[in-house]
């Protein structure tokens, strides 16, 4: 007696081999049915014995396609159809898509070792793939996700790639992305204006460039690389110079995991993050001195090769390690457009490498570390985006738009949150149209009407996003504001599911529009998703001379947290060498003119860091706090400079004060620097602990940029160590601004707004 | 005594949750509905005038607060 049942599957399931491998699964269990991807997740119907329907099911669970990530099976019994084999149905296009998109995949072990066998169709193809690998997001169009949805749609397939691509049982069954050299899209190279199109003088042409210290532009998976030998001290300034990026680390690519450990140190949970199917650039202590490439850390930044090109370049002696970093000039967003890369570029590179196959969005590489509380994401892109990062309970759809630096959206739809790859800075003109492009791209790839979208933004008055919630208000269902802080406490508690917790949230960064509009960045927040947060403490304020302008000249926040110190010291002078700059912003100070009030953690860093040296403008966000941390690094000392909490608010002036006595006593610099770092941690820690004490907390929640110091999140891990609280931080998410989107979603997912447009 | 008003918006969740939180706390305050009052809507505009979000707690022509405790809907300007 036959049974039968119907299944469905959610998750990542579409681009990921999966129609095949249930195809297979079938087959093995002599079952009878049909599968196909609806826009639900994929369909399955069954029948036959009831032993295999149940091994079936059992499989199905165990030993899913390694791409796949699934999230949900449903399972009903169902009428046997006298049906008398199992087929694999065309596509279904129904209601809104729940199924999700699929991030890009590192070319996989099958087709890496067809790529370097000279008897293989596919030897030496830069573009081969299969359904366990290769481009997804980046490919995409449009869902449901089939060939004429996607940049490859232009190429149709030759008999060979057309046999495998309906062959069930092969690894390219329905593999959208799949090409060979004779069908596929091809790369050129590109110097002057000659171009080489001989596929097989291409790469080796490529490498002798690379190997004579040449600056290639190499088109990738979500935009160009620019590339030269990591070693080749020369080539490497030459870099900085045309890109005009003075000091900003340059992370590298080498051959292999072997490789990889000669070039940073790495813990085993550091590998597996390298070598996991997101290939994030990790970063990690240095072991060797290329001092060219980040100047102000000892860190290194390491990726593996993730596209079948990578590997060409490799295998042909490209140098072992190369600089690999987004192409564009310092702050614009990466290049992914054959014209505006050619364009834009054109002072940058000596050559392009140019592929034919198009780039359908911009998506960056992706940076992450081990840290002290795990692993850590700090730019969230290729390989995450577009997954969903949380499950969030909320009937309607929600679009939050992020912060205007290191800017992600995320969108909520059937109780999901996607979060966006990295957009960068929405002051940029490029960045700004990028963050336009992926609301329209994410909206619509997910069928969201706008009449029924809850639009978030931060409740800064003048970012951009802000501009731009007001231009939907018009056509969403209702704009909401919050913030910042809030936002980022928000954001760790969405990743854990923790809607109801009660916690005390620690928020710290550069700066973050507050209640009473002045410019917070050191918050001590009490409460719970579902009930919101109250202001429970922060830094002492201090004045802020030049607004957020002031974020550039550490000299500048120095003015602005030692003017009202009572004994002012003369800092222009010797050992501090204060610039001009450091006397006018006091007396903006003391006259009150274009002077903010402040409670930001960031700005704290950099006024000690103006303090022990760092006297010049900062190149790029963080720097003077990431060279007081580095600093730090290099010193045994154990005090911790007082940092204490006064009344609700955590007084800096002692602490400052310690800094410049011991300055002035000529302690040794990395001494200073490390007890001020110590200092933090432990007035952090003990603020923690008596606010928890007392609002009847266990659970302390870290983020905000500041807590991507990792020297500081160790300090802390260890003043917490037996106070029985337990510290919870961002993992799915960035700590840093990447994560505001999220947080604005989970917290617009329990606002009390009444949904049907009036 | 410090005059407090409160800007508002009759759909405003947090609008009522501010004024809820002001009533716990005995506080005699002026509430405004700026969409459904178009002077109070200019008033707000003259007191702060690239705020798009309510609540607004304004103390003595002082914005002191956007939002309760962070959390705001905007309004049309």
């Amino acid at each position: 007696m036959a049974s039968a049942c119907s299944i469905r599957v959610r998750g990542v399931v579409q681009g990921v081999g999966f129609r095949p491998f249930v195809y297979r699964l079938a087959h093995d269990n002599t079952l009878a049915g049909w599968v196909l991807n609806g826009e639900q997740g994929v369909e399955i119907f069954l029948e036959g014995p009831e032993q295999s329907l149940q091994a079936f099911v059992r499989d199905l669970k165990l030993k899913p396609p390694p791409a796949a990530s699934i999230a949900e099976i449903e399972i009903a019994p169902a009428q046997p159809q006298g049906l008398d084999s199992f087929s694999i149905r065309e596509s279904q296009r129904l209601g809104r898509p729940t199924v999700r998109v699929s991030p890009d995949l590192p070319v996989c072990d099958d087709c890496l070792r067809e790529l370097l066998d000279p008897a293989d169709r596919r030897f030496s193809y830069p573009y081969i793939n299969c359904t366990n690998c290769g481009p997804r997001y980046t490919v995409i169009e449009k869902l449901p996700y089939d060939r004429p949805h996607t940049t490859m749609k232009t190429w149709p397939l030759d008999e060979y790639c057309s046999g495998e691509y309906h062959d069930p049982v092969n690894r390219r069954f329905h593999a959208q992305p799949v090409a060979c050299s004779e069908c596929g899209p091809q790369y050129c190279l590109r110097e002057d204006r000659t171009i080489l199109r001989d596929q097989k003088q291409v790469i080796p042409r490529a490498v002798q460039l690379l190997c004579a210290g040449k600056i290639l532009a190499i088109k990738g998976l979500g935009g160009y690389h620019l590339a030269c030998d990591a070693r080749n001290t020369d080539s490497v300034i030459q870099l900085r110079e045309r890109k005009y990026r003075k000091e900003k680390p340059f992370a590298v690519m080498v051959p292999n995991l072997e490789a990889a450990r000669e070039v940073i140190e790495l813990s085993p949970e550091a590998e597996e993050l390298l070598t996991s199917p997101a290939r994030p650039i990790v970063l990690g202590p240095a072991k060797i001195e290329l001092p060219q490439l980040a100047p102000d850390t000892s860190e290194l930044g390491v990726m593996l090769p993730y596209t079948p090109l990578q590997h060409l370049l490799f295998t042909g002696n490209a140098p072992g390690v190369m600089v690999m970093t987004s192409a564009n000039r310092s702050s614009e967003p990466i290049a992914f457009e054959d014209d505006d890369a050619l364009q834009r570029l054109s002072g940058i590179a000596d050559a392009f490498l140019i592929g034919e196959r198009p780039i359908a969005r911009r998506v960056d590489d992706s940076v992450a570390r081990v840290g002290a509380f795990g692993p850590v994401i700090l730019r969230r892109a290729r390989g995450y985006a577009p997954s969903a990062v949380a499950k969030l309970p909320s009937a309607h759809p929600i679009l939050a738009l992020g912060a205007d630096l290191k800017n992600t959206i995320t969108l909520v739809v059937d109780g999901q949150a996607f979060a966006s790859q990295h957009i960068g800075d929405l002051e940029h003109h490029q960045a700004f149209q990028a963050f336009e492009k992926t609301v329209r791209d994410l909206v619509s790839m997910y069928d969201v009407n706008w009449r029924d979208l809850l639009v978030v933004h931060d409740l800064h008055p003048q970012y951009h996003s802000t501009m731009y919630a007001s231009l939907l208000a018009e056509s969403c269902q209702s704009v909401l504001a919050f913030q910042h802080h809030r936002a980022h406490i928000a954001s760790v508690l969405a990743e854990r599911e923790a809607w109801e917790k009660p916690v005390l949230g620690i928020s710290c960064d550069g700066t973050g529009f507050g209640d009473d509009g002045t410019i917070w960045g050191c918050e001590f927040l009490v409460g719970s998703l579902k009930r919101g947060f109250e202001r429970a403490g922060h830094l002492r304020p201090a004045a802020l001379p030049g607004g957020d302008a002031a974020a550039e000249y550490p000299v500048q926040a120095a003015a602005g947290f030692l003017a009202e110190s009572e004994q002012l010291q003369n800092l222009t002078g010797a050992p501090f060498h204060f610039s001009s700059r450091y006397k006018d912003a006091l007396r903006l100070v003391h006259k009150g003119i274009r002077t903010f009030t402040t409670t930001s953690m960031g700005r704290l860093f950099d006024a000690a860091a103006a303090l022990l040296g760092f006297t010049r403008p900062v190149s790029y966000e963080g720097q003077a706090a990431i060279w007081l941390e580095q600093l730090a690094r290099s010193s045994r000392s154990d005090h911790a400079y007082p940092f204490p909490l006064v009344e609700d608010q955590l007084d800096f002036r002692p602490l400052l004060e310690f800094v410049i006595q011991d300055r002035l006593a000529e302690r040794p610099l990395q001494d200073v620097a490390r007890n001020f770092q110590r200092g933090i941690a432990r007035g952090l820690s003990a603020a923690a602990a008596e606010l928890c004490q007392r609002h009847g907390l266990d659970t302390v929640v870290l983020s905000g940029g500041v807590f991507q110091n990792e020297l500081l999140l160790e300090d802390m891990k260890l003043s917490h160590h037996g106070t029985g609280l337990q510290i919870w931080t961002n993992h799915a998410v960035p700590p840093n601004d990447g994560g505001i989107s999220l947080g604005q979603a989970a917290l617009a997912a329990f606002t009390a707004i009444e949904t049907g447009r009036s | 005594m410090a005059k407090l008003e409160l800007f508002g918006a009759a759909r405003c969740p947090y609008t009522l949750e501010m004024r809820e939180w002001l009533e716990f706390g005995r506080r005699d305050f002026v509430e405004y509905d700026v969409e459904a009052d178009p002077q109070a809507r200019a008033r707000l505009r003259e007191i702060a005038a690239d705020v798009r979000s309510v609540p607004v707690l304004v103390e003595d022509g002082r914005v002191v607060e956007v939002g309760f405790r962070g959390r705001g809907c905007m309004v049309e300007k």
